[in-house]
C-alpha cells in the first residue's frame, strides 16, 4: 500500500500502473499469487525424486533418460521462478502458465507411481514413459530413419498438392471460365475422403511412396483449391479500382492486390490442408508405404511390443507438432499486417 | 499547354434494375466542361448520379449514351492521368503507407525516378505523416488513412484528381484539417479536381465553382461560380450567401422530385 501513495508523476511507469490495478487485491491474494509460481517447481521436484528414490511395492529400475528429461523440467521451472523476479510482465506470464505446469508434473508423477512403482496399469499395455523412452533410446536409428521418411513423404505431398491447389484456386477465382470447369471437379472429388482411394491407388501406383504422395496432395488440394478461390472471389471491389485508377495491369493486380488480399484466406486452407495431409500420411503408412512412424507402429503392434508403438506415438506427436508450429509461424509472418505488426 | 481538362458530352448512364422491368436513370443527358486545372465540387442529394459521374470520369464505368473526354481523348479504361481517392480510403492493409504510395509509380515503372519518390515524400510531409512511413494502415486512424490515400493518388502526379466523398466518414474537426491540406495539395500540384460531396460548405470552402445535381434522373440544375478568395471563411456573409443559395436549390430540388411521385 506505502508503494501507491509514492505514485504522483502522471507518466507513471508499467510496474506503478500494475500495482495501481492490483490495489483491491488482499495480502493474502497476492501471497497466493507468489506461492503458485513455486509450485512447478515444488511437483517436478517431487517427481524427479519419487522416480528415483520412492520404493514403491515392487523393485524397480529408474531410467537415466527420463530422470534426465524431468531434470530439464526442473532447471526449466526454477528458471521462471527466477524470470518471474525481473518483470511484473514476466511475473504475469509465468504465473500464466503455473496451474498447467504443476498439473503436467503432479500427472506424470502419478502415472509414474501407477505403473513403474506400484503396477496398478499393468504391462505390457501400460508401460511408464521411462520405459519407452529407454526403448526409444535403444531403437533410435530406426526411428530416425522412420521419421526422416515420414517427413519426405509429407513435404512432397504437401507441397505438390499446395502448388496445384494455389493454381487452381487462384485461377478459378480469378477466371470465370476457369471457374466454370474446375468447379464441377471440386464439387464431385471434394466430398470423397482421400484416403477411400487408397487401395485403389496403392495397386494402380508405380510406386508406393509415389501413392501416397499423390493420395497427400489430393486430400491437401481440396481445402486450398476451395480457400484460395474464395479469397480470391471475396477480394474487396475497390482494392481493383484503386489499382486501376492508379494505372496497373491485369497482371499488376493479380499478383500485386488479388494474392496478398487472398492471403488470410489461403492460409486458412493451408492449415487444414496440413491436418488432412497428417492424417493421410498416416493411414497410408499404416496401409502399404513400408516405411516412415506410421508403418513402424503397425509393425511393432505386430510384434506384440507396445513400448515401442508408444515411442512412435510420441515422436509422431512431437513431429506434426512442430510442423504445425513452422507453419503458424509462417502465417504470422505473411499475415503480420493484419495485426498492424512492427 | 495546361493539361486536365474534362469534356461531358450528353451523357447519360441507364442501369439494370434486379427484378424489375423497369431501368434506372442515374444521368439524364449531362454536359459538363471542366477547365485544366480548376477545383470543381459536385453536390446533389444521395441518388443524384454524383458518384457515377465521377465513376464515368474515371473509366470505371461506360456511358450508356454519350462520351467522356480528357484532354480531348475519349475516356476508355482507367488510367493513372485520371487519380481516384474512396470514401473509405482503399488503402492495401498488406502495405506499409510508404508502400502504398509507391503502388502506383510501381504500376507505371517509374519507382526508380528520384523526382517522384522525392515528390512523394513531400507530399507525405506536406500531410504530416513523414513519421508514419513504416506503419501499416490497420494501425492509422481514419483521417491519418484518408491523407495517405490522398498521397497515394497524388504521388502518381495525376492530371485530374477525382474525389469521390473522401471526406464523408469523418468527424468535423478532422474533416476541416483534412480540408485544408486538399487546398494545399492542390496548390502545389496544379492539377484538375473534381470533388463529390454532400457537405455544402464543404464545397463552397474548397472549390472555384459548384455544380448541383438533382435526382432521379440525374440533371445539372445549376453552375454556380463561387468567387471568393482563397483562403475562405465559412462565417463570412458571401459563404453564407452561397450556402443559402446552394441548399434552396438542392431544397427545390427534392420538392420537384415529390411533386414527380404524386402524379
Amino acid at each position: 500500500m506505502a508503494e501507491q501513495t509514492e505514485i504522483k508523476n502522471k507518466n507513471i511507469s508499467e510496474r506503478e500502473l500494475s500495482i495501481l490495478e492490483q490495489k483491491d487485491l488482499t495480502k493474502r491474494d497476492r501471497f497466493l499469487r507468489r506461492v503458485t509460481i513455486f509450485l512447478p517447481l515444488i511437483f517436478s521436484v517431487l517427481h524427479l525424486l519419487e522416480h528415483l528414490y520412492y520404493p514403491g511395492a515392487k523393485a524397480f529400475k529408474p531410467s537415466a533418460v527420463y530422470a534426465g528429461l524431468i531434470g530439464l523440467f526442473v532447471i526449466f521451472n526454477a528458471v521462471r521462478v527466477v524470470l518471474s523476479y525481473l518483470s511484473f510482465r514476466a511475473y504475469e506470464k509465468v504465473r500464466f502458465k503455473s496451474a498447467l505446469y504443476t498439473a503436467m508434473a503432479i500427472l506424470l508423477m502419478a502415472y509414474d507411481m501407477a505403473t513403474l512403482k506400484y503396477g496398478i496399469l499393468a504391462l505390457p499395455y501400460f508401460p511408464w514413459i521411462g520405459r519407452v523412452l529407454d526403448a526409444m533410446v535403444s531403437d533410435r536409428d530406426k526411428l530416425w530413419e522412420c521419421v526422416y521418411h515420414s517427413l519426405k513423404l509429407l513435404f512432397t505431398g504437401y507441397f505438390a498438392g499446395v502448388s496445384i491447389g494455389l493454381a487452381c484456386g487462384i485461377l478459378a477465382g480469378w477466371s470465370k471460365r476457369v471457374n466454370y470447369w474446375v468447379q464441377p471437379i471440386i464439387k464431385v472429388l471434394g466430398a470423397i475422403p482421400t484416403t477411400t482411394y487408397m487401395p485403389i491407388v496403392m495397386i494402380l501406383a508405380s510406386s508406393l511412396f509415389g501413392g501416397a504422395a499423390f493420395l497427400i496432395g489430393l486430400g491437401v488440394w481440396f481445402p486450398v483449391t476451395i480457400s484460395a478461390m474464395t479469397g480470391v472471389q471475396n477480394v474487396q471491389k475497390h482494392y481493383y479500382e484503386a489499382a486501376e485508377t492508379l494505372g496497373t495491369g491485369k497482371f499488376g493486380i493479380l499478383t500485386r492486390v488479388v494474392i496478398p488480399a487472398s492471403m488470410p484466406g489461403i492460409f486458412t486452407g493451408l492449415t487444414q490442408g496440413m491436418s488432412i495431409a497428417c492424417i493421410t500420411l498416416v493411414v497410408a503408412e499404416m496401409m502399404g508405404v513400408e516405411a516412415g512412424l506410421g508403418w513402424y507402429i503397425n509393425w511393432q503392434k505386430g510384434w506384440g511390443d507396445f513400448t515401442k508403438m508408444y515411442g512412435a506415438i510420441i515422436l509422431i506427436c512431437i513431429t506434426f507438432i512442430l510442423v504445425n508450429s513452422l507453419l503458424e509461424f509462417i502465417r504470422k509472418r505473411v499475415l503480420r499486417w493484419q495485426d498492424g505488426g512492427i | 499547354m495546361a493539361v486536365g481538362n474534362i469534356e461531358i458530352k450528353d451523357v447519360s448512364k441507364i442501369f439494370r434494375r434486379s427484378e424489375e422491368e423497369q431501368t434506372l436513370t442515374a444521368l439524364d443527358h449531362i454536359n459538363l466542361s471542366i477547365e485544366p486545372g480548376e477545383f470543381v465540387s459536385i453536390v446533389g442529394a444521395s441518388g443524384c448520379g454524383k458518384s457515377t459521374m465521377l465513376r464515368i470520369i474515371a473509366g470505371l464505368e461506360k456511358p450508356t449514351l454519350g462520351e467522356a473526354t480528357c484532354d480531348g481523348q475519349p475516356v476508355i479504361g482507367t488510367s493513372e492521368k485520371r487519380g481516384l481517392v474512396f470514401q473509405n480510403h482503399a488503402l492495401f492493409p498488406w502495405l506499409t503507407v510508404w508502400d502504398n504510395i509507391m503502388f502506383g509509380l510501381k504500376s507505371t515503372g517509374k519507382l526508380k525516378d528520384k523526382e517522384k519518390t522525392d515528390l512523394a515524400e513531400r507530399l507525405l510531409k506536406q500531410v504530416g505523416l513523414e513519421k508514419f512511413k513504416r506503419t501499416y494502415p490497420n494501425q492509422l486512424s481514419g483521417g491519418m488513412s484518408q491523407r495517405v490515400a490522398l498521397v497515394r493518388a497524388l504521388a502518381n502526379e495525376p492530371d485530374v484528381l477525382l474525389l469521390d466523398e473522401p471526406l464523408g466518414a469523418l468527424d468535423a474537426f478532422t474533416r476541416m484539417s483534412i480540408q485544408d491540406a486538399l487546398i494545399d495539395l492542390w496548390k502545389l500540384e496544379e492539377n484538375t479536381m473534381v470533388l463529390i460531396t454532400h457537405d455544402v460548405d464543404e464545397a463552397i470552402y474548397l472549390s472555384q465553382r459548384v455544380i448541383i445535381m438533382s435526382p432521379r434522373p440525374g440533371r445539372v440544375i445549376e453552375n454556380l461560380k463561387i468567387e471568393l478568395p482563397y483562403p475562405r471563411n465559412r462565417s463570412d456573409k458571401n459563404f453564407t450567401y452561397y450556402r443559402n443559395h446552394i441548399l434552396e436549390k438542392l431544397d427545390l430540388a427534392h420538392q420537384e422530385e415529390d411533386i414527380e411521385y404524386m402524379i
